[in-house]
């Protein structure tokens, strides 16, 4: 996605934020408002969210939480670079709470150099298919097939047992060890 | 055929349906090995992971209330913004909280006991209503330069509280027909001396912090943080 703006998204286009912006340079580039705090990592934030808990209910709850917690402690003077930082190390806590509740275990973490990467120059979508050729890439054919269906295609368990000639029952053993031996490569490549 | 235990089969399903993933205890390491890579390949989709414009608005909306000017402090010290995150209560600029437990009556349960109250370092009385006002029931929201916090008469006298929620600081909404103040957040309410009516959180948040509140020569004033 190419959306990394020299000036925040929405710029104040007031003479007084025009004033503002030559000042930045000295502070690495800051922010005219809250507003623009929210405009220009919102997006970036819920992406990084999203990749931690895979569904859209989560993600925004999680985004918005870390919104909350960020915002009161920031200054609207405050760096891009700060905001961001700030913004990681909060995301870290509150994901890690999310889990504790949710399962006891923490599943996915953030992790603060990775990831204030991912906030400060976010993936392009067009990598989508080479991350998931990453975890399918090393299975063996048919676990690989089971998780295409699912996962990338979003197919019924039916329909991905119709596709794949087995019963349903099978298919759902399938996809179970497709994704345990999907973790081990998964984790084998992160290092 | 085999049947491993599969512990995780209702987290992966939602994770398949978009839903939230529900509550459990995921006790095999390989499970939550196994989750993990069903949401790392779920987000593996183009697109997948970009907000809708109305989930945009909608953060937004949380996040960003009307007053925020008077809401959040605007001078927070560069240390405490470079400090890991958490949650920070509003409103607790320059001003120490006591953690003395005050006045929780004879068998309150003590989540809900108030557990403290704030008292600034450098204060001063301020008014924030008249007591013709509070006579008529009801809580009144004051905001000052650094406080935002809700006063009510009870028991004839005045009581303040914050006006941030516990949890997350969300800033709270007097509910006057239920007697209560709502956080627009995660579904919780504070009574107006602060105690915790109901929360849907797995953990109650703690009860509302005590601002000093007198009521003198018919008006109704709170101690807070000097404005400079």
């Amino acid at each position: 996605m190419n959306d990394e703006p020299e000036e925040p998204a929405q710029p104040g286009g007031s003479p007084s934020a025009q004033g503002e912006r030559r000042l930045r340079a000295v502070d690495g580039d800051a922010y005219a408002s809250w507003d623009q705090i929210y405009s220009d990592n919102v997006v970036r934030l819920y992406r990084l969210m999203y990749s931690k808990v895979g569904n859209r209910p989560d993600a925004e709850d999680l985004t918005t939480e870390v919104f909350l917690a960020a915002l009161g402690p920031l200054r609207t003077s405050a760096s891009r670079p700060e905001v961001r930082a700030y913004l990681v190390a909060t995301a870290q806590t509150v994901l890690a709470a999310f889990w504790r509740r949710r399962l006891g275990k923490e599943v996915t973490t953030v992790e603060l150099a990775q990831d204030l990467a991912f906030l400060t120059d976010p993936p392009s979508e067009s990598d989508a298919p080479a991350r998931a050729q990453r975890i399918l890439g090393a299975l063996p054919d048919r676990y690989r097939r089971v998780l295409e269906l699912r996962f990338l295609e979003s197919r019924s368990i039916k329909e991905t047992a119709q596709e794949m000639g087995v019963s349903v029952a099978n298919a759902k053993v399938l996809q179970h060890r497709a994704l345990r031996l999907a973790a081990g490569s998964a984790e084998g490549d992160q290092g | 055929m085999r049947r491993r235990g599969r512990k995780n089969d209702a987290q992966v399903e939602a994770i398949l349906n978009d839903e939230p993933i529900p509550q459990g205890q995921l006790e095999d390491p390989d499970d939550v090995d196994a989750l993990r890579a069903a949401i790392e390949l779920r987000a593996a989709r183009t697109g997948a992971d970009l907000p809708t414009s109305e989930v945009i608005e909608q953060i937004r909306r949380t996040v960003l209330p009307d007053d925020i000017e008077t809401a959040v402090p605007r001078s927070f010290s560069r240390r405490a913004m470079l400090a890991a995150g958490g949650a920070v209560a509003a409103g607790a600029v320059g001003v120490a909280v006591d953690r003395a437990v005050l006045g929780s009556g004879p068998g309150a349960p003590a989540r809900t006991a108030a557990s403290g109250e704030l008292v600034p370092d450098d204060g001063e009385w301020v008014q924030v209503a008249t007591a013709e006002q509070l006579a008529t029931g009801g809580t009144r929201r004051f905001a000052t330069a650094k406080l935002v916090g809700f006063v009510s008469e009870q028991n004839g006298a005045p009581v303040a509280v914050s006006g941030a929620c516990t949890h997350l600081g969300c800033l709270l909404q007097a509910n006057d027909q239920a007697d209560r103040l709502d956080c627009p957040c995660h579904r919780t309410a504070f009574s107006p001396d602060g105690r915790v009516v109901f929360s849907e959180l797995a953990s109650a948040p703690g009860p509302l912090p005590r601002i000093k509140a007198r009521s003198r020569e018919g008006s109704v004033e709170v101690f807070v943080p000097r404005e400079v």
